[in-house]
C-alpha cells in the first residue's frame, strides 16, 4: 500500500486542554501527524479520565479506572503522555523548555490559570518569539462575564441557541445531549491555530488567539438576530419548520420509533410526492399548489403526510422519494451509527487496540483529503506513557535528573 | 491580513459553502462568488427580509454570509459558461463548492477533470452525505444531515417526533470544517507540491459530533436517546438540562458533587439537601429525576433567570440563563470584546452582523465589506481581469451565460 505524506508531520503541539473542545482542537492536528503532546499531571488530571470504568458486554471493565475511558480515549488518541506539575517552580522551568521546541500551545483553562503561574503568552512568547497559543474559553479571555463556567450545553443557552429547540408554539426543550458548542469551538479553534501558522510561515510571526465558545456559538445565530432587527421578531421553538420549504419535517414510520426526515424544496418536488401518494384528497387543496400555501398549512400537511409514512418502512420511503430527487433520509438510532451502509462505506469510525481494553471503535478524521489524508493511528497513550521520550529524547535530561523530578513529584 | 495572497473561487449556495468562504474574505482573502445568472444563491430568497418583502438584494441570510466577496454570474449549465469558469480558476489557490456532485461531473468541473490543468487548485466539496458512498446521489438539507448524523435521535421530547438542529447548524459545521480542512491542505501544498481534492460531508461530521459524546452513555449501560429538557440519565450524575425559573429556562450542569452542594447552598441549603437521597446523583439521574426536578423548581422560581446567574457566577457552578438570540445583540460580554460590528445596507439600513469568535494579537480584522449585487462584478472581473471583450459580454448576456 502507497502511504500517503502526512501534512502536519514536522509541527510539535503542547495540548494542555480539558475535557472536549481544547483535546479535540489538539487531535485534529495529531490525526494529519502533529506531533501532539498532553500535558498532566496526577493531582490535575483532565477530568474526562474521571468518569469511571466502563461497562462492556455487561461487566465492568477491571483495573485503573483512569485509564479505561473510551471518551478519553476518543478525543486523545494519537497524542503522546507528559505529566508535568505546572504549579512546581522547576515545572514551570520545564515547561518553558519544552516551549522553546514547540510550534503550538493549546489550553482551555479559565482565563487568567496561565497567567497567575507566569505562563501567559507575553513570558512564553518571550522564549518562544513565533510562538502560536490558543487560548479557548466560555467567554473569552476579557470582559464582565469572562469568569463564567460553563459546559456546552450551558454556553449555547448564553447565546439562545437553546431556545430554538422545541415544538412550535411551546416551551423550549434544548438539545442538552447533542453537544454541539464544543465541537464547534474545537474548529473554529483549529481554524484559527492553522491561519495562524500560515502566517507564521509567512512573516516569522506569532501569534496569540484568544477564542471564545460564546461567540462561536453567536456567530451562526446570525438569522434570529436579523428577523429580530429587521422585524422586530423574536424567534422561539422552531420544531422542524423551514423558513422557504414544506412539507419539511421528520415523520413517523412503521414500527417503534422509527422516523424519516422528508423535505420538499420546489413545487415540482411537491406535485411528485402527491403523486407518489397516490394523490389523496387531502393533498388535493389548490394553494398547496404553491410554497406560500404550503407554509400556511404546514400543520395540516404534516399530518397527512405523516398518516402516510407511518404505514411504511422508512428505507422503503428513502429510495422511493430520492428516485425521483426528494430529500429524504432515516433518523438514525445509535446502533445504525455503526452499521449504516452509508457510513460504513464512509469509515466513520476506525478501530485501535487499546493495551487495556482491546479493540476500540473511535470516530474517524471526519475530513477526506485525497492527498494527505488524516488517520486513526494510535490508540490514547497511558498517563506517562511519553514521559522518558519527551525528558530524555527531546529535553536531554538524564536518567538521574528524570528519577529526582519524579521523587520531588514534578514528574507523577 | 493573515491570508492575503490567497484567491478563493466559490460555487455555492445557501450555507455551508458560502460561509466556509466567508471566513477567508473576513481575514483577507479575495473571494470570487460564481451565481447562477437568473437567481443567484437560493440564500438570496431565504430571508428574513425587511416587511417580509422577498428581494435578491435583502435577504438576511445571504446579507451575513457573503459581505466582503465579489459576485460574478455564470451559467455553468452551458459550455462556454464552463469555460469562462476555467479561466477564473487560473490564479485560484482555491475551489470551494457545494454543488451536487453528478451536476458537477456532467459538466467536466469535478476535482478529476480540473487537476490536470490546475494541478495547484484545492477543491473542496461539501455535500450533505459526501462525494462517494452509497447515498452520494441522494438530496438533503440540514435536517436530513441531523437524521443520518444522529443528532435528531437525541433531540425532542420520547414520546413525540425527534427534532432538527435549528438555524440549519449543521450546515455551518459543514462550512467551518471544510475552511479547516483547507488551511491542512494549504500546509501540505508546500510538501507535495500540489493541490487535491478534499470531500465533506455534513453527516459525516455531525456523525463524528455525536459519536464521540456518545462514548460517555454507551458505555456506561445508558441508553442514548432523546429525553425532553434533560440529558437521558444525565449522561452519570444529576442534574443537567433546562429548568424553570421565575421567568424562563435556565440550564444546570452540576454533575460533580462539588458543584450540586453549591448550587444547594447557594438555594439557602433546603431541609432535603442532606437527606442521602439527594446525593446519590446517580440515582437521581436515572431513578428520580422527575422528583429531583419538582424540588429544585420550587426553589428556583423565586429567582429570575438573572438573578440565577449571577448567584452562580458568585458561588462558581455552570448555570446559564435560557436566552433569545436577539439579546445577545445588547449583551455586554459581546459589546467589550466588539464581537458585532454595524453595516449600512443600501435600502435596508444599518445591520448588526457577527463577526469571527476569536481575535488574534496585533490583528485587526478587516472591516466588513459591501455585500455584493447578483453580479456586480462581472465587468470588473470578466472584462477587466479575464479579457473577455465588451462585444463579446453583450452576447454572453444575451445568451443568458452571463
Amino acid at each position: 500500500m502507497e502511504t500517503k505524506p502526512l501534512p502536519l508531520e514536522g509541527l510539535r503541539v503542547i495540548d494542555l486542554g480539558w475535557v472536549w473542545s481544547g483535546p479535540m482542537v489538539a487531535y485534529i492536528f495529531a490525526d494529519f501527524g502533529a506531533e501532539v503532546i498532553k500535558l498532566e499531571h496526577s493531582e490535575r488530571l483532565d477530568n474526562s479520565r474521571l468518569r469511571g470504568s466502563p461497562i462492556i458486554d455487561g461487566k465492568r471493565v477491571q483495573g485503573e479506572s483512569i485509564e479505561l475511558g473510551p471518551y478519553y480515549h476518543n478525543v486523545n488518541r494519537n497524542k503522546l503522555s507528559v505529566r508535568l506539575n505546572l504549579k512546581h517552580p522547576k515545572g514551570r522551568e520545564l515547561f518553558k523548555e519544552l516551549v522553546k521546541v514547540s510550534d503550538v500551545i493549546i489550553e482551555n483553562f479559565t482565563p487568567d490559570a496561565l497567567k497567575k503561574l507566569g505562563l501567559g503568552y507575553e513570558s512564553l512568547r518571550d522564549v518562544k518569539p513565533d510562538l502560536i497559543m490558543l487560548s479557548l474559553s466560555t467567554a473569552g479571555q476579557e470582559g464582565p462575564i469572562s469568569d463564567m463556567r460553563g459546559y456546552a450545553p450551558v454556553i449555547s443557552s448564553y447565546s439562545g441557541l437553546e431556545s430554538l429547540v422545541g415544538y412550535e408554539g411551546e416551551l423550549p426543550i434544548g438539545m442538552m445531549t447533542f453537544g454541539l458548542s464544543d465541537p464547534n469551538a474545537a474548529n473554529h479553534g483549529f481554524f484559527a491555530a492553522m491561519v495562524a501558522l500560515y502566517y507564521r510561515d509567512r512573516t516569522g510571526k506569532g501569534v496569540y488567539i484568544d477564542m471564545s465558545q460564546l461567540e462561536a456559538s453567536c456567530a451562526m445565530s446570525a438569522e434570529a438576530m436579523l428577523e429580530y432587527q429587521m422585524n422586530g421578531r423574536i424567534m422561539g421553538p422552531q420544531g422542524n419548520r423551514h423558513r422557504i420549504q414544506s412539507p419539511h419535517g421528520i415523520y413517523p414510520c412503521n414500527g417503534e420509533d422509527r422516523w424519516v426526515a422528508i423535505s420538499i424544496d420546489s413545487d415540482e418536488n411537491w406535485r411528485r410526492l402527491v403523486e407518489i401518494m397516490g394523490n389523496p384528497d387531502w393533498a388535493k387543496d389548490p394553494t398547496y399548489q404553491e410554497l406560500k400555501g404550503r407554509l400556511v398549512q404546514r400543520k395540516k400537511i404534516d399530518r397527512g403526510l405523516g398518516e402516510w409514512t407511518s404505514q411504511r418502512e422508512r428505507e422503503e420511503i428513502v429510495k422511493t422519494l430520492q428516485a425521483q430527487g426528494i430529500a429524504a433520509m432515516m433518523v438514525s438510532t445509535v446502533e445504525e451509527q455503526y452499521t449504516d451502509i452509508h457510513l460504513q462505506h464512509r469509515g466513520i469510525r476506525q478501530e485501535v487496540i487499546h493495551p487495556l481494553l482491546g479493540r476500540e471503535l473511535l470516530t474517524s478524521t471526519p475530513w477526506n483529503l485525497s492527498e494527505t489524508p488524516g488517520a486513526v493511528r494510535k490508540s490514547a497513550p497511558l498517563l506517562g506513557e511519553h514521559d522518558e521520550y519527551v525528558y530524555s529524547s527531546i529535553l536531554g535530561l538524564s536518567f538521574n535528573d528524570i528519577e529526582k523530578l519524579k521523587e520531588e513529584k514534578i514528574i507523577y | 491580513m493573515m491570508l492575503s495572497d490567497l484567491r478563493v473561487i466559490e460555487y455555492g449556495e445557501f450555507i455551508s459553502a458560502p460561509y466556509c468562504s466567508r471566513l477567508f474574505a473576513d481575514l483577507g482573502a479575495k473571494v470570487i462568488k460564481v451565481e447562477p445568472p437568473d437567481r443567484g444563491d437560493m440564500a438570496r430568497l431565504y430571508g428574513p427580509f425587511p416587511g417580509d418583502l422577498p428581494h435578491l438584494e435583502k435577504s438576511g441570510l445571504f446579507i451575513f454570509l457573503n459581505t466582503g466577496k465579489q459576485s460574478v454570474t455564470l451559467n455553468l449549465k452551458n459550455a462556454e459558461g464552463c469555460k469562462i469558469f476555467g479561466g477564473l480558476l487560473e490564479e485560484a489557490d482555491i475551489f470551494i463548492t457545494n454543488a451536487f456532485p453528478t451536476f458537477m461531473e456532467q459538466s467536466q468541473l469535478d476535482y478529476f477533470s480540473l487537476s490536470k490543468a490546475y494541478h495547484k487548485l484545492i477543491y473542496c466539496a461539501i455535500t450533505p452525505f459526501g462525494w462517494v458512498g452509497p447515498y452520494r446521489e441522494y438530496r438533503g438539507f440540514n435536517i436530513h444531515a441531523c437524521a443520518l448524523g444522529g443528532a435528531s435521535w437525541v433531540i425532542g421530547d420520547p414520546a413525540r417526533e425527534p427534532l432538527q438542529v435549528p438555524l440549519n447548524q449543521c450546515d455551518f459545521q459543514g462550512g467551518i470544517n471544510a475552511a479547516a480542512a483547507i488551511l491542512v491542505a494549504l500546509q501540505a501544498r508546500k510538501k507535495i507540491g500540489r493541490g487535491q481534492f478534499i470531500d465533506i460531508s455534513v453527516s459525516d461530521i455531525i456523525a463524528t459530533y455525536t459519536g464521540s459524546n456518545s462514548m460517555s452513555y454507551l458505555f456506561y449501560g445508558l441508553n442514548w436517546q432523546r429525553d425532553g429538557r434533560r440529558a437521558w440519565g444525565s449522561g452519570g450524575p444529576y442534574p443537567y438540562g433546562l429548568f424553570a425559573c421565575k421567568d424562563g429556562y435556565v440550564c444546570i450542569i452540576a454533575r460533580t458533587k462539588r458543584d450540586w452542594n453549591r448550587l444547594l447552598d447557594a438555594l439557602g441549603h433546603p431541609d432535603w439537601a442532606d437527606n442521602p437521597r439527594y446525593q446519590d446523583q446517580i440515582a437521581m439521574a436515572r431513578e428520580y429525576p422527575e422528583e429531583v426536578d419538582a424540588l429544585l423548581e420550587s426553589l428556583l422560581k423565586h429567582y429570575t433567570k438573572n438573578e440565577l446567574f449571577q448567584m452562580a457566577r458568585k458561588w462558581g457552578f455552570p448555570l446559564s440563563p435560557v436566552k433569545e438570540v436577539h439579546e445577545s445583540l445588547e449583551d455586554p460580554q459581546l459589546k467589550q470584546r466588539k464581537f458585532f460590528e454595524f453595516m449600512e445596507i443600501p435600502e435596508v439600513g444599518k445591520l448588526c452582523l457577527p463577526r469571527l469568535p476569536f481575535q488574534l494579537s496585533n490583528m485587526s480584522l478587516k472591516p466588513l465589506h459591501a455585500v455584493p449585487r447578483l453580479g456586480e462584478h462581472n465587468e470588473m472581473i470578466l472584462v477587466e481581469e479575464l479579457g473577455i471583450s465588451k462585444e463579446n459580454m453583450k452576447e454572453l448576456k444575451e445568451k443568458g451565460i452571463v
